[in-house]
């Protein structure tokens, strides 16, 4: 399986974060919470798109929640798929740090 | 933000565009109300300038994607129907060549004199003189007029004179080494002339180069004629001048400057010009003569806030006391023409070029137009019949999906790209076009003008117009059918496309008459000028012009004639001052008596200044009275013989009545009196009716010799001329021509006229039949099971053809009538030119309405009997 982006996998996290509030502007907030960066509207949906796509997220629509300009939002929330692909993820990221001293070594 | 958004909408993904708009108004709102409304806009419209690059590069790639697939399939289509698709381009390359070369003549026309530096406030002054003799305007102007005007007139700029050279004008010789040319484009010019026009100098400095007397500054091109490679600069050039001061010289001049050349759109083209200080040494007058004003030209640039009243104040004032030293001038005035509006606005006497006109402008764009319209109703018959072998491809395409837009999409850029080959073509096409357009309009337009970045909006427009109007009609066709039924290999037989179809053709015919028609005309009027007897002879006649010495010429013409007919190869010589086909403006203002005044107004009169053989040696016959007489040498002195309109416009009814009548001529103030009259001659063909003309035993103008050659042996008699002319004008270039060919080109403009009618009705005639074919093939297809079925019941062949061709007749007939009053009224208006003309009669008109039903005739029949060919088991083996 292909592995997740460093953004991709912000995204995700990001989502899990927010549980039913996820959004993109929510999901740009919470990437700023951790990060301290804002990225561009764009760099956000692009990958949220392709997760989308390819499963890792679905996204629904609630009647009641909307925009002030009565605009649909349209919610993300993670798929089994992209639970798992985190799951996957962090064990890797584990396993890979286990017994690691993070000192440069003269 | 409004429009932030609205154009955010078409930036982004179509399926979540809602969303995201809501996106981005919320978050608008919320920079808003954090960091204030000014950065909330400037960070909305950041984000859309940050979209667009990409927008763009995404929306590139797949319409290139899909463009190449339409080549494709375009390529395909092509190669399976390569005689259409020739013929097709060959159509529109016919009309867009025109319509280039047209848009370059017309743009060439439009911009006359655009091109020098603040063109609208540059003027010629012209005078208009109002004398017993007639109203009369002068593109010319006195010499004094611009001291003057450079003394009182602080608002002009700057100004300068342009001067022709007197007599020889227009064939100046010009000799450096053993290179001998006469020069038609020589004028003496004020220094400051470089401030008023716009003059680009390639060497030299153009403020002094002109100062001193004999120097001169030449064209690129007449540098190239006379020193090759070496630099002209510094280099001598000898010219023969005339000062009017009796007699020309030829001298050397010292080459101060190179200009570039002249280009086509200026009403002033020049090859040399001469300092003015050359002439104003040998005519000190120059200066102070105000009432010579013939052959100088004065210009002048106005500064930006100048009052143009003023100067025209002053200029009255100069006008008025010229006229109180003069006697019988009723009215002078001086007025500015602005230098833009001469080309196409003045027509007055001594004018620098033959002036354009605005009639021919339109005359030669409606041509365009139709030759256009031919082709480009050609392409979309043939893509309109066409069609129905493509039902197949687009119903595929729109059951996988195609919107229509993408199918117009697509068969416009398939008529794109057959445009885009046209237009190469095109230029090939015009490059020969231009050559005999040049010589029909008499301009010198060269291809090369189409990268002139003025042209080029037109033909970016020219191109559009000929992609929509070319590929609109089956864009639109082709992308209306059902899929259903064409999957099922039915044709679409939609009423509203053959319709469009049928209107074509009509279209096509009305063209092709109208054209037919007025190139018969053209030919048949052609033939009935040619036909008419000129009333003088202009076989074996050849001709020398003396451009050169003429005073020894005129002294001598007796024993130079003398020494020509010693060969017996020539049989008689004559000199005259003018010769047939060529125009000339002298004439003489005569007044009845012994003196040249009196109250009345004079009687004006063209003159052909002859010798006593001119009469004899072109055969022209006598109404009344006798010719000139060698033994009676009083002649020369006492007699004038006019014409019978001459002795008409002199007021005698017949010509008897006006023998030994007495006039005296205001050119030379000699009383002679009316030894015979002339049967009218045409010297300039049968376009104009002859005009009064007085003829004259006179030396000061001649400047013709005719050799009237016997038979045969004219090798021989060449070589002897040549050799005489040697003898008698020494250094100066054999320059002869044979009058019966010179005298054709007096019909050129017709016949080039009638060539390229009739290449433009031929053009017509066959895109029309094309059409019809195209159009009776796409019916018969339609119609192909009712045709076998009336086959199968017992239907002859006739009947079937018959069948097939009672619509196509009303169409015919439909076409007539439009276009047989159309011709018929623009060939009267053409014809109204001629003094003598034919009426455009029965036997035009019914012979193209002939050819056009013959080859709708043939259309039609061949198709038919196609249709009929058909085995009906095969058309029907599917029911």
């Amino acid at each position: 399986m292909k592995e997740l982006t460093r953004k991709e996998e912000q995204i995700l996290l990001a989502i899990q974060h927010l549980r039913c509030d996820a959004y993109l502007i929510t999901i740009r907030e919470q990437i700023h919470k951790f990060t301290g960066t804002y990225f561009s509207v764009g760099t956000i949906f692009a990958p949220l798109s392709r997760l989308e796509m390819n499963g890792f997220v679905t996204s629904y629509y609630q009647k009641e929640r909307r925009f002030a300009s009565k605009k649909p939002i349209k919610f993300y929330r993670l798929t089994e798929k992209g639970v798992r692909a985190l799951e996957d993820l962090r064990k890797l990221n584990a396993l890979m740090w286990r017994g690691i001293c993070l000192a440069v070594e003269e | 933000m409004k429009t932030a958004l609205r154009l955010l909408r078409h930036l982004l993904p179509p399926e979540d565009e809602a969303f995201l708009e809501g996106c981005y108004e919320e978050m608008y709102d919320r920079a808003a109300s954090e960091k204030g409304r000014p950065f909330a806009n400037r960070w909305i419209w950041s984000q859309v300038l940050r979209s667009i690059p990409g927008f763009v590069r995404h929306w590139l790639s797949w319409k290139a994607a899909m463009l190449r697939t339409h080549l494709v399939v375009t390529r395909r289509h092509i190669l399976r129907h390569k005689g259409f698709f020739l013929i097709k381009i060959f159509g529109l390359a016919a009309g867009i060549g025109c319509a280039v070369v047209i848009i370059l003549y017309v743009t060439n026309e439009l911009t006359y004199d655009a091109f020098h530096l603040g063109s609208e406030r540059i003027f010629r002054i012209a005078t208009r003189r109002i004398s017993p003799s007639g109203d009369d305007r002068f593109a010319t102007s006195p010499g004094p007029m611009l001291p003057a005007i450079r003394r009182d007139s602080p608002q002009v700029e700057a100004s300068a004179r342009i001067i022709a050279p007197y007599e020889n004008a227009g064939h100046v010789l010009a000799v450096q080494g053993e290179k001998r040319f006469f020069e038609k484009r020589v004028w003496f010019v004020d220094p400051e002339l470089f401030d008023v026009l716009r003059i680009p100098v390639l060497e030299g400095s153009p403020r002094s180069a002109l100062v001193e007397p004999q120097s001169v500054i030449i064209t690129k091109s007449t540098a190239r004629k006379y020193f090759g490679s070496i630099p002209a600069v510094g280099q001598s050039l000898r010219l023969e001048l005339d000062y009017d001061t009796g007699a020309s010289v030829i001298e050397d001049f010292q080459v101060r400057g190179v200009v570039r050349d002249a280009p086509a759109n200026t009403h002033w083209k020049y090859d040399i010009l001469v300092s003015m200080s050359t002439l104003s040494a040998r005519r000190p007058d120059l200066d102070t003569d105000w009432r010579e004003y013939h052959t100088k030209y004065t210009y002048l640039k106005l500064a930006p806030a100048a009052d143009r009243a003023a100067l025209e104040k002053q200029l009255a004032g100069y006008a008025e006391s010229v006229k109180s030293q003069a006697t019988n001038i009723q009215l002078l005035e001086f007025y500015l023409q602005p230098i833009r509006s001469i080309h196409l606005g003045s027509n007055i006497n001594e004018e620098m070029e033959a002036p354009g006109s605005r009639y021919y402008i339109y005359v030669y764009s409606f041509v365009a137009l139709l030759i256009l319209l031919i082709g480009v109703m050609n392409y979309v018959n043939l893509s309109a019949s066409l069609s129905a072998t493509r039902t197949r491809e687009v119903g595929v395409r729109k059951v996988a999906g195609s919107r229509r837009r993408d199918l117009v999409f697509q068969f416009l850029s398939e008529s794109g790209l057959i445009t885009l080959l046209a237009f190469l073509l095109s230029l090939i096409f015009a490059s020969f076009l231009l050559r005999s357009f040049n010589a029909m309009a008499g301009t010198s337009i060269a291809l090369s003008e189409i990268w002139r970045p003025e042209i080029w909006p037109a033909f970016v427009l020219l191109f559009l117009a000929v992609i929509l109007a070319a590929g609109g009609y089956p864009a639109m066709i082709l992308s209306s059918f059902k899929p259903a039924s064409m999957l099922r290999g039915e044709i679409a037989s939609g009423r509203r496309g053959s319709a469009v179809q049928r209107l074509l053709v009509v279209g096509q015919f009305a063209i092709s008459i109208f054209l037919v028609v007025c190139t018969l005309v053209v030919f048949r009027q052609l033939g009935f000028m040619k036909g008419r007897s000129l009333g003088f002879d202009r076989e074996q006649k050849l001709v020398l012009e003396i451009k050169s010495d003429q005073a020894r010429f005129r002294q001598g013409y007796e024993a130079i004639k003398t020494g020509f007919l010693q060969n017996s190869g020539i049989k008689a010589a004559a000199v005259s001052s003018l010769v047939p086909g060529v125009k000339s403006g002298s004439g003489y203002y005569l007044r009845r008596g012994e003196s040249y005044s009196g109250p009345e107004k004079p009687f004006r009169l063209k003159v052909i200044t002859v010798d006593q053989d001119f009469l004899s040696l072109y055969g022209i016959g006598l109404a009344a009275g006798r010719a000139f007489q060698r033994e009676s040498t009083g002649d020369g002195d006492s007699a004038f013989i006019v014409n019978e309109t001459g002795a008409r416009e002199l007021g005698f009814s017949s010509p008897d009545e006006a023998l030994g009548a007495r006039f005296t001529a205001h050119y030379n103030r000699r009383t002679k009196s009316i030894v015979g009259v002339t049967k009218d001659f045409h010297f300039l063909g049968m376009k104009e009716s002859a005009e009064p003309l007085i003829l004259d035993i006179e030396p000061s103008l001649l400047r013709y010799l005719t050799l009237s050659l016997a038979p045969g042996r004219i090798r021989e008699t060449m070589a002897f001329v040549e050799k005489k002319w040697g003898e008698q004008f020494p250094g100066v270039p054999f320059e002869y021509f044979f009058l019966d060919e010179s005298f054709d080109r007096v019909y050129r403009y017709e016949e080039q006229m009638g060539k390229l009618l009739g290449i433009v009705a031929g053009l017509g005639i066959s895109v029309a039949f094309l059409g019809l074919f195209g159009l009776v093939a796409f019916t018969s297809r339609l119609r192909r099971k009712e045709i076998a079925i009336r086959k199968v019941v017992g239907a002859p062949t006739s009947q079937i053809v018959f069948l097939m061709s009672r619509r196509f007749v009303r169409l015919i007939i439909l076409a007539a009538v439009l276009a047989v009053p159309s011709a018929w009224l623009a060939a009267n208006k053409w014809l109204q030119d001629f003094a003598y003309r034919i009426k455009p009669g029965i036997p035009v008109f019914a012979f193209a309405l002939a050819a056009a039903f013959l080859i709708a005739l043939a259309a039609v029949l061949v198709q038919g009997i196609k249709a009929d060919r058909d085995n009906p088991a095969d058309v029907l083996r599917h029911e």
